[in-house]
């Protein structure tokens, strides 16, 4: 299954100086996943706000969080420069935040395949995929690591367990499937 | 051996003097070169997003180095393609041609042609008189930029061998004049240089065939077969692999093999898709279990993001049209979508009949059913 948190940080992680694509179902939304991308990231990122995809560009060794004010025309800007991020070679993602049914998804599959290919697989809908059926994906957590969600955060937030990338993808996924 | 596979880097084309190249079983690169030295002076290439053009033609640029003065300009790495203008491209190839003929080839144009381009912004550095008394003649005021590319072709061409201009990027120029404006333009250039160019995509699915001058040849680059029994389609996707990992096969723990065979085939036969696959596969098993290779379960899932992605670039309409055309050459479908679809790799073309990418089969049901033929 893949949970909403791994798929974010795996679409941050799959590609050195890649492109992330975030769908956002509206703009309090786009906020709110905007904040959780700054505190998922880790701090030697860097990560910083902007709406110009030049300073995103420019910045290449900071992970550029990129919330257009106009998403067809950032889009459009993106596939016409995509091939500057590789001189020099980016360190760091661009995320770019995209309202699911707005301009910048019908730019990307009428007017920009170039971009769109690059961010393919890596263009997450993290408020869909959290759409789960709880008491399975319980069992399947159950049945992967032997211990209840709440038996193994016990042992993550009293530090025993190791800060490995492996375990904070397991924390995520243990808070979400959480019993309050 | 742990794999880095962050070190797959699928956004990324290959440079000319890499050893990571594999040839893929169309040798697009090696049609190009061997069309060039055959006396055709411009090749057209066209290919969907992922294929290997840009790749292939830094492998052409490097074939040619033995005969030519070669240039492969990336256009894309300087411009806005969306934005540039004919006059901002023309100077633009003239200034990366003067750029390289300087530095790699240690030709010294003239200081006429170097000041001109220096004062258009395409050239970094001030030029310098190489005039024994210091004087060199005033440049031009004012020369258009078709004509600055042209002194520029015709100085490397008496300094050295016959010109190959190997542009790449322009398949992301917009659906405008400016597409006809630029290769008029370059069409003036004469045969007195080679031109080999990706097509935009409007004209690359769009009757690229039938819009050919005499001598010009079109390298259409397609998705190897790698669904058969033919093996050498799977073969390259895992060389592919295995280069950018810096591993060999061995590496690969045996009961794993067979994920990287499953991405293969779900791939279709696309380079860059596949590493995205694989990319994606290991990143969820080192997240998910620390673990340095996949599983099925990881590919699986990456496959669904995958799946994701094609889904949101369908249009209303798109699936009926698909499943119209499957398995026929096309020629029903209106021309906007079938430019789209084929751009994307949404329909993928094999022996002049149009096939539906495995990736995007879990979104049209109705050819759950459909036996293969």
């Amino acid at each position: 299954m893949r949970e909403a948190t791994e798929a974010l940080v795996g679409a941050i992680e799959r590609d050195r100086g890649g492109l992330v694509i975030i769908a956002c179902p509206d703009l309090r939304l786009r906020e709110a996943l905007v904040e959780e991308i700054e505190s998922l990231v880790p701090t030697a990122a860097q990560a910083f706000r902007t709406h110009d995809v030049t300073d995103a560009i420019r910045a290449y060794d900071r992970m550029a969080l990129l919330i257009p004010t106009n998403e067809r025309e950032v889009v459009l800007d993106l596939d016409g420069c995509r091939d500057q991020t590789l001189e020099p070679a980016r360190t760091q993602p661009i995320v770019l935040f995209l309202l699911r049914d707005g301009d910048g998804f019908t730019a990307l599959a009428t007017e920009a395949p170039s971009i769109r290919s690059w961010a393919s697989g890596n263009d997450v809908d993290p408020e869909r995929l959290a759409e789960i059926d709880v008491d399975h994906e319980r069992a399947t957590f159950n049945n992967s690591t032997g211990m209840t969600p709440e038996q193994w955060l016990v042992a993550w937030r009293d530090e025993s367990t190791a800060r490995t990338d492996a375990n904070y993808a397991l924390a995520a996924r243990a808070m979400l499937l959480e019993l309050k | 051996m742990v794999p880095d596979w962050k070190a797959l880097l699928p956004h990324r084309p290959l440079d000319p003097d890499t050893d990571q190249y594999v040839p893929p079983p169309t040798n697009g690169g090696e049609r190009i070169a061997q069309w060039i030295l055959a006396d055709r002076t411009t090749v057209l290439v066209a290919g969907p997003v992922g294929i290997g053009k840009s790749t292939e033609l830094a492998r052409a640029a490097k074939l040619l180095q033995a005969e030519r003065s070669a240039f492969l300009v990336r256009l894309d790495r300087f411009e806005n393609m969306k934005r540039v203008t004919v006059d901002q491209l023309l100077l633009r190839i003239a200034g990366v041609v003067a750029t390289i003929a300087a530095e790699e080839l240690e030709l010294t144009l003239s200081f006429v042609l170097r000041t001109a381009l220096f004062r258009k912004g395409v050239l970094a550095e001030k030029p310098r008189s190489t005039s024994v008394l210091g004087i060199e003649p005033l440049p031009p005021v004012e020369a258009s930029p078709a004509s600055m590319l042209g002194v520029t072709i015709a100085e490397i061409a008496n300094k050295s061998r016959r010109v190959s201009l190997i542009l790449d990027g322009l398949e992301k120029l917009p659906d405008s004049p400016i597409v006809s404006e630029l290769f008029d333009a370059l069409g003036a250039l004469g045969d007195d240089v080679d031109i080999i160019t990706v097509l935009p995509w409007s004209l690359a699915f769009g009757g690229a065939d039938t819009l050919l001058r005499p001598g010009e040849r079109l390298v259409a680059l397609s998705a190897p077969e790698v669904d058969g029994r033919d093996p050498r389609g799977r073969d390259f996707l895992q060389e592919i692999l295995m280069r950018r990992l810096g591993l060999t096969s061995e590496d690969i723990p045996a009961d794993r093999r067979p994920v990287f065979e499953r991405a293969a085939i779900a791939s279709g036969g696309i380079p860059r898709t596949f590493l995205q696959l694989v990319a994606d596969a290991g990143t969820y098993a080192h997240m998910r279990r620390n673990d340095p290779w996949p599983q099925i379960d990881d590919l699986d899932d990456a496959i669904k993001d995958q799946v994701d992605s094609f889904r949101r670039i369908l249009r209303k309409g798109d699936t009926n049209a698909i499943l119209a055309i499957e398995g026929e050459d096309g020629r029903e479908l209106d021309l906007e979508r079938k430019i789209r679809l084929l751009t994307h790799g949404v329909l993928l073309e094999r022996n002049a009949k149009l096939t539906v990418h495995p990736l995007v089969k879990p979104l049209l049901p109705a050819l759950w059913t459909k036996p293969d033929a």
